[in-house]
């Protein structure tokens, strides 16, 4: 894939951690959602977080990207302590979440989409820009999600229009056009079919070299394990166990929790071809 | 002997407080029809303190003069059913009762359950719709005369303590507490109410479970109605019965629905009650507290009790549970704005020259409404943000024209410029609380800043001059005497250009950057905010730009009318401009510029239709009409319709052209907004 990737956010440290959880806990009422979790997301990589449904994988993205307060425990972006920070804040930091549910803008098209994510969010600046001319031409990161994407051929089209597939694509490319330090993607596998997650899967691998790293959401094992460098498993809110794709596989804890059910192990030799 | 000094003293200060159970009795039962109907039918009534102002001169004609009136104009309304010396008291009740359990029930049936799954917008349009039109239609068929009524309930004088109250007030506090404590027993103990909260709780489930939501939400909407008529029936003899002033209960009352977060029967009662008497405790303040205001206090205190109430409780309001597929109104795409602004422009200046005097006046009032028709896109129809104070801000800033012209001796253009400026400052006030609140509890919180405004602000005679209103200097530039009266041309050309030009910044406006922001705020305000936009900031930057063309406008009404007063910015007209955009279509410029020409009460067309069939008195009435039926049938208001049917003949006249190919242009897609972007419409 020749893709030119835009002008990279100034990194704070070459290697280490994006992303470091501590004891983070999620409850509501006397339900614990997320349960003391620990773990670090690791620079350059392609991290995977799984579980069954209701592990809380979602939850978890909310606590990390400031959608929910986490009870206790602390998040850490590059090192610096972001617990409690607004969604908009993080944002503007790099720490970029799609949404299992897609939600795009649905009145602008899906350039529009990206462009809204690639804008620079001063306001006063942006009135400036009524009074002069206007600059036609796409900006470098619009360019480059739309390449990754693969969705320059219905940049000009409206969200409404596009297959399911190509909907979940266009969140992709949004945050992409955000240009993020660590991209966090809630399901996008759901509701593809297997070509077209198998593309996916391409796609996610080629983001570390342009300087980003993932955490990919899933419960699609199949696309986890063959895409991720390191996984997690979370299972009612807690993580039962942390490794290589190959170390998931053998580990009894997660065979117990997620592939004994049959469905499970069928995605999991899916996983072992892929 | 201080001391019974002190104690009198003390006692009148009671003596008002209960003298204030009778208005806050109205409030409490108007209180729980509107938690009635928004448990049952998700929509928060604005009309329902018109309901109960209908209702009321429904009484008061079968009583007087043995008729039983219709909301309609023109047609007969009113039928005879007994002799002109009236019915008697209680049975004229009763079938007016009647008449408000069937009224309700139609206008449910009509414009309300189709609205079920609509969005805020417009199910807030709806009714206001209709509080518009039944308060056009009092106007026409009833004055707006204070009509009053002899007693109802008993009213002799009562002892409490030491103070002589009047029996009515207890009676009418009494029966609010019985029908708080009935409906509250109906709903834990009845089938009835299990059924209603399970439909609210789940409408869907509720339908499998054989129960119809909307039969259901049908029994409480008439449940309400009939409620309000009691309420204001019994409380004729309180106050005087006039169009305006019963039609604004609705303010308080919906202060203590949203204290009770719209669901405790208990709390609305005690809220409303408490409401009423702090208004008339305020009437004693004033006399004692010389300082306060002297006008509107009691206005102003439900303003004060929403915020507080939007404040501490924003968070825990219960949204009610539904099927919803959100449709926000269509959004226009200005295409070539500079060409499309230069050629109104010439369009214009031929229109004002060619037209008489009196035309040319209505050209001038058709741009000026637009102006501030504008303000209400970019607010409600880019941002999505339900505003019903517009026009008040448009007057605080043409108010503010004259003082800045007085005390800072700045005129055209400064003076305008800084007057809108004002204007921004109350808008961003106005705006505030959508940082916390959204739909409908947005429009419930910028009503009550506007009747706030309007009775606090306007009705202040050193700030807008009483009823003579105050006087405006001609604008004059670079030595051209702008004054609208010489031959109003140069005005008209003057007020055409400024107009164009915001016409034309804000289509730049909604085509850049800061447009792309407001409709994905509009969309999703999560997703928005995934993406880094500050969602509250957004918010508050659009109803700030929103509230500086509003100022313009305002300012430019000022210029044209040469004397200002406060009934030209009353609560009325900002419903009334809200109105007419979403009627010309919210979400496009062509929109204010159609509600402007088409439905500004001043403006080309009514000024035609005025000449021709004496039409103007009627004008308030179709806007409520026209606003209810567009929420109803076609939310994308009139140019979008008109769009489409342009769009139509534009392709039947290519498709003759082209031999019989269509151009394969998807229906949303008019245009691609840059270039760059592959062909749309290419295959996949």
């Amino acid at each position: 894939m020749s893709v030119v990737a835009p002008a990279a956010r100034p990194a704070a440290s070459g290697s280490g951690a994006v992303l470091e959880a501590d004891a983070l806990r999620v409850q509501y009422g006397n339900v614990v959602a997320v349960n003391d979790v620990t773990f670090s997301v690791p620079r350059g990589s392609v991290t995977g977080l799984i579980g069954p449904n209701g592990a809380g994988k979602t939850t978890m993205i909310d606590a990390l990207t400031g959608y929910v307060r986490p009870t206790r425990g602390s998040v850490r972006l590059e090192g610096e302590t972001i617990t409690g920070s607004r969604p908009h804040r993080l944002a503007r930091r790099g720490l970029i979440r799609t949404f299992q549910s897609v939600e795009l803008f649905n009145d602008l098209t899906v350039e529009e989409n990206l462009m809204v994510a690639a804008e620079p969010p001063g306001m006063l600046a942006g009135l400036g820009r009524v009074f002069v001319p206007d600059r036609r031409q796409r900006s470098e990161a619009v360019r480059w999600a739309l390449d990754v994407t693969e969705l320059q051929d219905v940049a000009g089209r409206f969200p409404t229009e596009l297959s399911h597939g190509q909907r979940k694509l266009v969140g992709v490319g949004r945050g992409l056009a955000c240009r993020p330090s660590l991209l966090l993607l809630d399901e996008p596998a759901a509701g593809l079919d297997t070509s077209e997650t198998l593309a996916l899967g391409q796609r996610l691998r080629t983001l570390p070299e342009h300087g980003v790293t993932v955490l990919l959401i899933d419960h699609d094992m199949g696309l986890v394990l063959s895409v991720c460098d390191q996984v997690m498993v979370l299972d009612f809110g807690n993580l039962i166990a942390q490794g290589t794709p190959a170390e998931i596989r053998a580990n009894p804890a997660v065979i117990e929790a997620y592939l004994g059910s049959s469905e499970a192990s069928g995605h999991a030799s899916d996983g072992g071809h892929a | 002997m201080q001391a019974p000094r002190g104690a009198t003293h003390m006692s009148s200060y009671i003596l008002f407080l209960l003298l204030g159970l009778g208005s806050g009795a109205v409030y409490a039962v108007l209180g729980l029809g509107l938690v009635l109907k928004y448990r049952s039918a998700g929509v928060v009534d604005f009309a329902h303190g018109a309901v109960a102002m209908f209702c009321a001169y429904v009484f008061i004609e079968l009583r007087s003069n043995g008729e039983l009136q219709f909301p309609w104009i023109i047609l007969p309304h009113q039928v005879r059913v007994a002799s002109s010396s009236g019915l008697a008291t209680a049975p004229s009740i009763l079938i007016t009762l009647v008449y408000a359990a069937v009224l309700g029930l139609v206008f449910y049936m009509t414009i309300y359950r189709p609205l079920r799954n609509a969005p805020a917008l417009a199910r807030v349009g709806a009714s206001i719709g209709v509080m518009l039109a039944l308060q056009a239609i009092a106007v026409l068929n009833y004055s707006t005369f204070a009509v009053s009524s002899p007693p109802i309930l008993p009213a002799t004088p009562v002892h409490v303590a030491s103070l002589i109250v009047p029996s009515d007030r207890l009676y009418l506090a009494g029966l609010t507490v019985l029908v708080g404590f009935a409906l509250a027993a109906i709903y834990r103990f009845t089938r009835f109410g299990l059924v209603t909260r399970a439909a609210v709780e789940n409408e869907r489930g509720a339908a499998l479970l054989g129960h119809s939501a909307s039969r259901i939400a049908a029994y409480n909407w008439v449940l309400a109605t009939v409620l309000a008529a009691a309420a204001g029936i019994l409380i004729l003899p309180i106050t005087t019965l006039n169009p305006g002033t019963y039609t604004l209960f609705i303010v308080p009352a919906l202060g203590a629905a949203l204290l009770g977060r719209f669901s405790s029967f208990s709390v609305v009662v005690i809220a409303g009650l408490v409401i009423g008497m702090l208004q008339s405790e305020l009437v004693k303040l004033q006399t004692v507290w010389t300082w306060l205001p002297q006008q509107g206090l009691q206005d102003g205190l439900p303003f004060v009790i929403i915020m507080l109430a939007m404040v501490l409780l924003a968070r825990r309001l219960s949204a009610r549970g539904q099927i919803t597929d959100v449709h926000n109104p269509a959004v226009g795409r200005p295409q070539r704005p500079a060409i499309t602004a230069v050629s109104c422009v010439v369009v214009g200046i031929v229109a004002l020259l060619v037209a008489n005097t009196d035309y040319r006046s209505a050209i001038i009032s058709s741009l000026i409404v637009a102006c501030v028709c504008m303000s209400v896109v970019i607010i409600t129809g880019y941002v999505g943000q339900i505003s019903l104070a517009q026009n008040a801000l448009a007057g605080i800033s043409a108010f503010m024209l004259v003082h800045i012209a007085h005390g800072l001796g700045l005129g055209f253009p400064l003076g305008l410029i800084l007057a809108a400026l004002c204007a921004v400052v109350v808008g961003l006030l106005v705006g505030l609380p959508a940082v916390r609140v959204r739909g409908v509890n947005l429009a419930v919180t910028t009503l009550a800043t506007a009747a706030a405004l309007d009775a606090l602000v306007f009705n202040n005679s050193s700030f807008s001059g009483g009823f003579t209103g105050l006087n405006v200097h001609a604008p004059h530039l670079f030595g051209l005497n702008l004054e609208p009266s010489a031959s109003g041309v140069t005005f008209g050309i003057a007020v055409l250009v400024i107009v164009v030009l915001v016409g034309l910044f804000v289509a730049r406006l909604r085509n850049g950057r800061l447009g792309r922001a407001f409709l994905a705020v509009r969309s999703n305000e999560r997703a928005a905010a995934s993406i880094g936009i500050d969602v509250a900031r957004t918010k508050l930057f659009a109803f700030a730009i929103a509230a500086f063309i509003a100022g313009i406008g305002g300012g430019l009404l000022a210029y044209q009318q040469q004397n200002i007063n406060s009934a030209s910015f009353t609560l009325w007209t900002s419903l009334t401009i809200l109105a007419i955009t979403y009627v010309g279509g919210v979400g496009r410029i062509t929109g204010a510029i159609a509600a402007g020409v088409l439905l500004a009460s001043n403006g080309v067309m009514p000024t035609l239709l005025d000449n021709l069939f004496n039409f103007g008195q009627y004008q308030a009435l179709i806007a409520g009409v026209a606003l209810t039926l567009t929420a109803v049938a076609n939310p994308d208001g009139v140019t979008q319709e008109m769009g489409r049917g342009f769009t139509q003949l534009r392709r039947a006249a290519l498709r003759r052209v082209a031999g019989g190919r269509p151009p394969s242009t998807p229906p949303l897609a008019e245009t691609p907004t840059t270039s760059g972007p592959p062909p749309v419409g290419a295959p996949r």
